[in-house]
């Protein structure tokens, strides 16, 4: 796969998304994230990882924006993309700027065809007919499968279909940064893994910044140039992709691996986890 | 065969109407989850509106064209003054404030425009055309044509162009055009602002020539039949609800009347949309969520 090479190293490249101090609360009280700094360079592929309700989803929703709508707003810190402030601007605006959201649970606007759903997208970015065409051509030499499938409803589609849609169709907005919330979500090892091929592609092909958030750590890894982790709303460990897959903890905690080398079950990971919170 | 064929006319005719008033129910509920039952009301309005300006000398068209704003106003005043306000209530909720909608409009109607009847001009002259046996009035054949083809041009609207896909996709869930970058309040706004507009086409197209008052608002509950009978999301789908709803609503005039000392073809609407109902809640071409379980 092709890297950048300061990317190969895990330095930071030129950034396209700085989040700094980020504080997020809900109905202005119940505090969910503290204290998040993270960025995203130009063409890099970021993994955000962490266990449920570490904050990950907050995190990219406090960046599109879409928190909003859940009474959430971020209540401190700054986050500026391509120069300009995005905390807390309306999502329209956010999505016109190139960072585009595709939500956890994959959301295809059901009673429309695979190809409504990606002229949407197109519809909002205010294209030409040719330019959403080529697009279009894109997203399915993306995803071969989805050309075939393009005038069914796409609520018949199949789990990983919908989700290689919903992908396509954040795509025809044009954007300059991903959002992926839990992309492998639900569906079967090889299907993640051509999803993540996809993506690792996008990147490559159109210079496309991902920020990727996911529970199996081992597969964002895999593609991703760097990482942040995130646990109780706070970003505990940091680092390029070599740096996270050499780290005790990630071993541990993320990828089951145990210092010697064995899987560990999970029993042994979370009980090992509780002693460590309760000494430390 | 002649029965048959009045039969016919007189259903395609009054289910044109039926479809008329649906459609605008519909478009408002596709983009805001909000069942308006004061439909009607806005109805009335645009009738009112339009005797008024046509009482005060403009030509028709103008008056209608005129009146077709005001309305569009309307709309939107109604959605930026009670319903932006209610974003993310309950559907009952939203129900309610159409309900005091209704309620203020209604009010507004009689304390306007008065409670007597008023002769709506006729738009399309007085003609009549007879064939096959069946005496037909020109104007109700012109009117029948306009909602025809306002509907196909809606359907068509929301399905080609981009404003219309950018309101269906706002239909299908709110957060999700959001995450696309679509202005979900504007397209809320849009739809209450074309549905005005439905009102007063509704209104020019079958008033013409007779004695209006504020009860016209009624027709929203007649109406109500075809829009579940059809399903609330669908836009050509009412077109068909209200051809069915019609027919059979004067086959019942036609044949069960007589029996039932004239019952049945009050009854029918309402007696389909709950057979209906019972086999297909979500109505003939309503949108059935697929769930994966």
């Amino acid at each position: 796969m092709h890297r950048p090479p300061d990317i190969q190293t895990g330095a930071p490249t030129e950034p396209l998304l700085v989040a700094k101090n980020l504080e997020v609360r809900y109905q202005g009280s119940i505090l969910v994230l503290k204290n998040v700094s993270l960025s995203v360079g130009k063409g890099e592929i970021v993994a955000l990882l962490g266990s449920n309700g570490a904050g990950k989803s907050t995190t990219l929703k406090a960046i599109s924006s879409l928190i909003q709508s859940e009474e959430g707003r971020v209540t401190e810190g700054t986050i500026t993309f391509a120069g300009e402030r995005i905390e807390n601007d309306d999502p329209v605006r956010t999505v016109r700027r190139g960072v585009v959201q595709v939500m956890e649970g994959r959301r295809a606007l059901e009673h429309m065809t695979v190809e409504q759903n990606l002229r949407v997208a197109s519809a909002v970015t205010r294209m030409s007919k040719a330019e959403s065409r080529a697009k279009m051509d894109q997203v399915f030499d993306l995803f071969p499968m989805l050309a075939e499938y393009r005038n069914r409803q796409s609520g018949y589609l199949s789990g990983g279909q919908q989700q290689m849609m919903v992908i396509g169709r954040a795509l025809m907005t044009r954007p300059g940064l991903l959002l992926l919330d839990e992309p492998s979500l639900g569906l079967s090892p090889l299907l993640v893994s051509t999803i993540f091929e996809a993506v690792a592609r996008i990147n490559h092909d159109y210079g496309t910044a991902i920020l990727v958030v996911e529970q199996n750590a081992r597969v964002a890894l895999r593609h991703a140039h760097r990482g942040y982790v995130l646990e109780n709303g706070k970003i505990v460990l940091e680092g390029s992709r070599d740096d996270l897959l050499g780290n005790e903890d990630l071993q541990e905690f993320y990828l089951g691996i145990g210092a010697s080398g064995a899987k560990k079950n999970f029993r042994d990971v979370k009980q090992y986890r509780r002693r460590r919170r309760w000494v430390g | 065969m002649e029965i048959l064929l009045k039969v016919l006319y007189a259903g395609i005719t009054t289910g044109a109407i039926y479809a008329a008033v649906a459609v605008g129910f519909n478009v408002i509920y596709r983009s805001g989850r909000v069942f308006n039952i004061a439909q009607g009301e806005m109805v009335m309005i645009g009738t009112f509106l339009m005797v008024a300006l046509i009482n005060s000398g403009f030509p028709p068209l103008v008056a209608m064209i005129l009146a077709a704003f005001g309305m569009a106003c309307l709309g939107l005043l109604v959605e930026r003054i009670v319903l932006r306000k209610l974003v993310g209530q309950s559907e009952m909720a939203l129900f309610m404030a159409t309900l005091g909608i209704l309620l203020v409009l209604n009010g507004l109607g009689h304390i306007v425009f008065g409670p007597e009847p008023q002769l709506f001009p006729e738009l399309f002259g007085s003609g009549r055309w007879r064939a096959a046996g069946v005496n037909m009035k020109l104007s109700v054949l012109y009117g029948t044509a306009v909602i025809i083809l306002l509907i196909l041009a809606l359907a068509w609207f929301f399905k080609h162009t981009r404003v219309g896909l950018l309101m269906t996709a706002v239909a299908e869930n709110h957060q999700t055009a959001r995450s696309l970058g679509v202005n979900v309040r504007a397209s809320i706004a849009v739809s209450w602002a074309v549905s005005g507009v439905i009102s007063t086409i509704a209104a020019a197209a079958f008033m013409g020539g007779r004695m209006v008052s504020p009860d016209i608002a009624s027709i929203a509950f007649i109406a109500l039949p075809v829009v579940l009978l059809a399903g609330l999301e669908t836009i050509g789908g009412v077109l068909l609800g209200g051809i069915i709803v019609g027919i059979g609503q004067a086959a019942a005039a036609r044949w069960l009347d007589p029996l039932t000392e004239g019952g049945a073809s009050l009854i029918f609407p309402f007696a389909l949309m709950l057979l209906i109902l019972m086999v297909r809640p979500q109505g003939l071409f309503g949108w059935k969520s697929v769930e994966r379980i």
